[in-house]
């Protein structure tokens, strides 16, 4: 069978997908922005960004598309971990001799599985087999496969994924984190309004290059463009009468921030090496608790605490 | 209280711990999922009998530890030692 290749570009990660050419191979409209180069010849001359994404002139991530969940080899072992609610999972992980091997249901009817995936954290290898989607492509990257090879991405290099809304100005950074229904649409709303530019309203990958922390977003359902700004400011927003600027100090804050970040708890060494990330930020970038009210005034409010 | 130690010892694999200055944060993983709501945070001598704790210790390998690493009057790490550790029991159960 021929392969041909296709290279995306996700917060500075270069990502090559190794895909059946005889087939419709379908990445959906929240890719579209994502896909950098048509094929592998033309990577290194095309892609400066490639070069300084990876010195050894390497894709960071390689994933081998295969065609039906059946074809998967049969060599996973115990389940470590699943993403379920009291009857249905979206996704198991299983031991296997190599690293990982996933088993992803479709996200509307959990009862069909979409994917067996493995994975080789040594080669930084994917090897994803897939049942055709409903239009007879091969979809290897559909939700929620790919926000499972960004996680185990951002435990391999200086990375979270975190629940987050992020804005910048032109001069600064924002993000602002918190559970569902705190505001994290609503400040971007507000900060876009006021003509900064949207990373992305709900979540946001973070990176640390040379030295300093960068937000990026990823694609979502919806088409968009890859964005990334400097990450100077931190907030932990929640709904108050009045506006409130609250600056953390110490491990509570830090806590508060990480219980955002994506974790899958499983493997200890994972939640380690977030939690020296999120030390890290909370090393560099000032955290701050912010009782909003959701106006223009907010912005105002914001700006003349950080410059205090 | 040998007991009690070696029961801390064996909890010892359910935390994420991580030194900020003197102080150790610790984390408990629990059901596969790491808590940050319900950290715990250790002072120099805590965190220092935390990193030194083997199965095996009893009060008076601790305290001959504790005492090579701080100069402190024997008695009193003893007093101390088995206050720390029963509080540090009591916490790591809970979770």
């Amino acid at each position: 069978m021929l392969y041909s290749n296709i290279h995306l570009s996700i917060a500075d990660f270069i990502l090559e997908l190794s895909v059946p050419s005889d087939l419709t191979f379908e990445l959906d409209g929240g890719f579209e922005g994502y896909v950098m180069v048509p094929s592998a010849e033309s990577l290194v001359p095309e892609r400066p960004a490639f070069v300084e994404a990876s010195a050894a002139n390497r894709p960071d991530l390689q994933m081998n598309c295969h065609v039906g969940c059946a074809n998967a080899p049969k060599t996973w072992g115990k389940e470590l971990y699943r993403a379920a609610n009291e009857t249905d999972a979206l996704w198991y992980i299983y031991e296997d001799p190599n690293g990982i091997c996933l088993h992803v249901n479709d996200s509307e009817e959990l009862s069909r599985l979409q994917h067996i995936a493995f994975y080789d954290p040594q080669q930084q290898l994917w090897n994803i087999y897939s049942d055709l989607n409903e239009k007879g492509s091969l979809e290897s990257l559909r939700y929620p496969m790919l926000p499972l090879i960004l996680y185990y991405l951002s435990t391999e290099h200086q990375a979270l994924l975190i629940h987050a809304s992020g804005v910048f100005d032109g001069t600064h950074g924002r993000l602002f984190s918190g559970f569902s229904g705190v505001g994290k649409s609503t400040m971007a709303g507000l900060w876009q309004a006021s003509g900064a530019e949207v990373i992305n309203d709900d979540r946001l990958m973070l990176r640390k290059i040379d030295g300093h922390w960068w937000m990026y977003n990823t694609p979502m359902y919806y088409s968009d463009v890859p964005k990334k700004a400097p990450l100077h400011f931190i907030y932990l927003p929640y709904h108050h009468p009045t506006n409130l600027y609250e600056r953390g100090k110490g491990i509570q804050t830090s806590m508060r921030f990480m219980a955002h970040c994506i974790q899958h708890g499983y493997n200890k060494k994972h939640v380690q090496w977030h939690l020296d990330q999120v030390m890290d930020i909370a090393n560099q970038i000032p955290i701050t608790r912010l009782g909003v009210v959701p106006t223009m005034d907010v912005l105002t409010f914001i700006k003349e605490h950080e410059s205090a | 209280m040998k007991e009690v130690i070696q029961q801390i010892y064996e909890k010892k694999e359910h935390y994420v711990c991580r030194h900020t200055g003197e102080e150790l944060l610790l984390i408990p993983l629990k059901d596969n999922v790491a808590d940050f709501n319900q950290y715990l945070t250790l002072n120099e001598v805590g965190a220092f009998i935390w990193d030194h704790i083997e199965s095996g210790d009893d009060e008076a390998s601790l305290v001959a530890k504790i005492c090579l690493e701080f100069e402190a009057d024997k008695n009193e790490v003893l007093i101390d030692l088995q206050h720390f550790l029963e509080k540090l029991r009591s916490f790591l159960v809970i979770q």
